[in-house]
């Protein structure tokens, strides 16, 4: 590794990443965000304990609930998530081209992969740094205000929630390096990974509704198979944004109550008792969501790979 | 003179028979009594003896009697009471008053007959009674044990409660000890009668009687039936025995559990899981014709290796296989399923909770996808890297 330079370029980009100003800006966006939503959680839950039935759990709802004023945690992370990957890597490539400095980067004896390996395994340590400490200082935070530790089970739901983000965010790097490959200007990548995110966020949404409604029209007579039908489409379709994948995934994983994400008939819940489902039940739940992150992750940094090995850069 | 002085004599003893003679006819025809039923009896020495005795008067008027206890042996004791209080006068209409003649043996008095005479004068009239008392210290001083009921019927949750009397009937003071002959699971527990500490031994002056309580209770997996159960106090010198009969009636219990206590299992949807369900007969009686049954979710299958069992005994139990089936598109957690146990006479039925899991297949397919997404990287590597 030390041979090819890739632990020098790791480094190097790493401490890019941590001078610049951008990671400031991008850390400081989340550390506010993420900080106001637990202060307006954990407000909430010192009110309400003792009060609710749903005692338990205390520690996962700083991160799931909102006072209605400010978002919740997870659907912060959710928004802001694809806003870190693109300010890490939009310009990764594109930015070094423009600059001339890639070509210069090349005349080095470094093998070539070294420099994208290293540019996306900076951007996902610097994204987990940033989640991890994040995460512990709000959950360190959460309990100072309400007091109530969490459990071993909360532990291991907070932790495999932080390791979730990470790959929802580094999917995001890997897709604005992928661009910022495929684009030759930064603002054009930039506008891409906007784009698909917006388009992802919100448009996926809409056309999957529209479309749905086309082939399985919702009206007065629509029978219940229909209807079903319509609905199926739409969960299925939109499983294709990696944000809803990301939201089901921490609904299931912060939420122990979640025993299904598809669509529950009556009969299935003749007999069902309301209860939290352990840990690794919750993550069998999810863990096609949670491979197909990962594996989305894998795929989109595999293109970027293949495209950047193939370009000419003498240019 | 000689003649007139033997006619005077003659006339004073005629005039004395004839006196004699009138009392005696005014006796016989009119006049006071005093008698008793039981005029001898046989007592210890240190006993207390009271008589009741009818004064009588049959003059045809109302009199005022003077009684009097004209002899009592040395060292003796004696009252006559009436209304409560001690006496010497009643006043006896035309029917018969009853007073009550107190007699105090001391201790020390010696074997032999002795004898109270009461006398009662009115006028000229006056009777006497001759009360005998014949002492037999070895007579009749055995103590005494008595209970109030001799059966007594209930439950085998029941605790039966006797009361007990003993008496001691010896000169001294006894202590007796205290014990019941039961079978093995019985608690016999004795009490004062006030009082609620348990005794094992009591302690009775001489011519005392003691209340106390004997609370039996049986087991609790006793059968129906019929029970005697001998009670003894034992002292120093004597053994008073008695004994009394408990009547257990069959109650009917049954209770439905899993062989473990545990009442959860987990299970992977569509997949069998066989539980051993235990049949418990908590009562009395044998139970007969026990239907086993169930409650499970829509599309979930229980299996009972056998649907009835013919009998159970009392404070025994029946174990039979239950295979419980998830319905194959039961979502993962927590479900109910309901083991119901019915015989004639009772019900019973055990909530199971089935913890329903996800295959892990799916889990190790979705390995399988990363390794193979892992390989195509790699080769990849292989292809484009190190140029």
């Amino acid at each position: 590794m030390n041979k090819s330079g890739l632990w020098i370029l790791y480094k190097k980009e790493l401490a890019d990443h941590l001078h610049s100003k951008r990671f400031f800006i991008v850390l400081f966006i989340i550390a506010i965000t993420g900080f106001s939503s637990i202060f307006a959680a954990g407000k909430g839950i010192v009110e309400a304990i003792g009060k609710q039935e749903s005692d338990t759990f205390v520690f996962l709802r700083l991160f799931t609930a909102s006072d209605g004023s400010i978002p919740s945690f997870i659907s912060f992370m959710s928004f802001l998530g694809p806003f870190v990957g693109l300010a890490l890597g939009f310009d990764s490539i594109n930015g070094e081209r423009n600059r001339g400095t890639l070509s210069r980067l090349m005349a080095q004896p470094i093998a070539r992969d070294s420099i994208i390996n290293g540019k996306f395994l900076a951007g996902v340590t610097i994204i987990a740094l940033m989640v991890f400490v994040l995460g512990v200082a709000i959950g360190a935070l959460g309990i100072i205000m309400t007091g109530v530790p969490p459990t071993v089970d909360e532990l291991f739901r907070i932790f495999t929630y932080l390791v979730l983000t990470i790959f929802y965010m580094s999917f995001w790097l890997a897709l604005s390096q992928l661009f910022s490959i495929l684009f030759k200007q930064t603002a054009t990548s930039a506008l891409a990974v906007i784009a698909v995110w917006l388009f992802l966020a919100i448009f996926l949404g809409l056309l999957i509704n529209v479309l749905a409604d086309f082939l399985y029209p919702l009206n007065s007579t629509s029978t219940l198979d229909i209807a079903l039908k319509n609905s199926k489409m739409k969960l299925y379709l939109n499983r294709i944004s990696p944000t809803t994948l990301y939201d089901e995934t921490t609904i299931t994983l912060l939420n122990p109550g979640v025993r299904s994400l598809g669509f529950v008939s009556q009969e299935q819940l003749i007999g069902a008792i309301p209860s939290a489902l352990p840990f690794l039940q919750s993550l069998m739940i999810i863990w096609p969501h949670f491979v197909s992150l990962i594996a989305i992750n894998m795929i989109c940094f595999t293109i970027s790979y293949i495209y950047f090995m193939k370009q000419e850069i003498r240019a | 003179m000689k003649k007139e002085l033997i006619y005077t004599k003659l006339f004073s003893l005629v005039f004395i028979l004839m006196f004699i003679f009138l009392t005696m006819e005014v006796s016989a025809a009119g006049g006071i009594s005093i008698y008793t039923t039981y005029p001898s009896i046989v007592i210890k020495p240190g006993e207390n003896i009271e008589t009741t005795v009818t004064v009588s008067n049959s003059t045809g008027v109302g009199r005022e009697i003077e009684l009097k206890i004209l002899s009592l042996p040395e060292n003796w004791e004696a009252y006559l009471e009436g209304g409560g209080r001690i006496i010497d006068r009643v006043y006896v209409s035309k029917d018969d008053t009853d007073i009550y003649l107190n007699v105090k043996v001391p201790k020390e008095a010696e074997e032999g007959t002795y004898n109270v005479v009461l006398g009662a004068t009115s006028g000229g009239y006056s009777d006497r009674l001759n009360m005998r008392y014949i002492i037999k210290p070895d007579a009749e001083n055995k103590g005494e044990i008595e209970t109030n009921y001799k059966e007594l019927k209930g439950s085998s949750s029941t605790s039966f409660k006797y009361e007990l009397q003993i008496k001691n009937n010896k000169n001294d003071a006894q202590t007796y000890s205290l014990g019941a002959d039961v079978g093995r699971g019985w608690q016999v527990k004795f009490t004062e009668k006030y009082d609620s500490k348990e005794i094992a031994s009591i302690p009775i002056e001489s011519n005392r009687t003691a209340n106390l309580v004997v609370e039996i209770t049986p087991p609790a997996t006793i059968t129906a039936g019929e029970y005697i159960i001998p009670i003894a106090a034992v002292s120093n010198s004597e053994t008073l025995s008695t004994e009394v009969k408990v009547i257990i009636t069959g109650t009917y219990g049954m209770k439905v559990t899993t062989v473990t206590g545990r009442l959860n299992a987990e299970t992977t949807a569509g997949k069998g899981e066989t539980i051993d369900i235990l049949i418990q007969n908590t009562g009395s009686a044998e139970l007969r014709n026990i239907k086993l049954s169930s409650w499970q979710p829509t599309g979930w299958n229980v299996e009972f290796e056998k649907d009835s069992i013919d009998a159970i005994g009392a404070g025994e139990s029946a174990t039979v296989k239950a295979t419980i089936t998830p319905d194959e598109k039961a979502l993962v957690g927590d479900y109910v399923v309901e083991i119901s146990a019915r015989a004639p006479e009772v019900t019973s039925s055990a909530e199971i909770r089935m913890m329903v899991k996800t295959s892990t297949l799916w889990g190790l397919a979705a390995i399988a996808v990363i390794a193979a997404l892992g390989f195509g990287l790699y080769k990849i590597f292989k292809t484009y890297g190190r140029r």
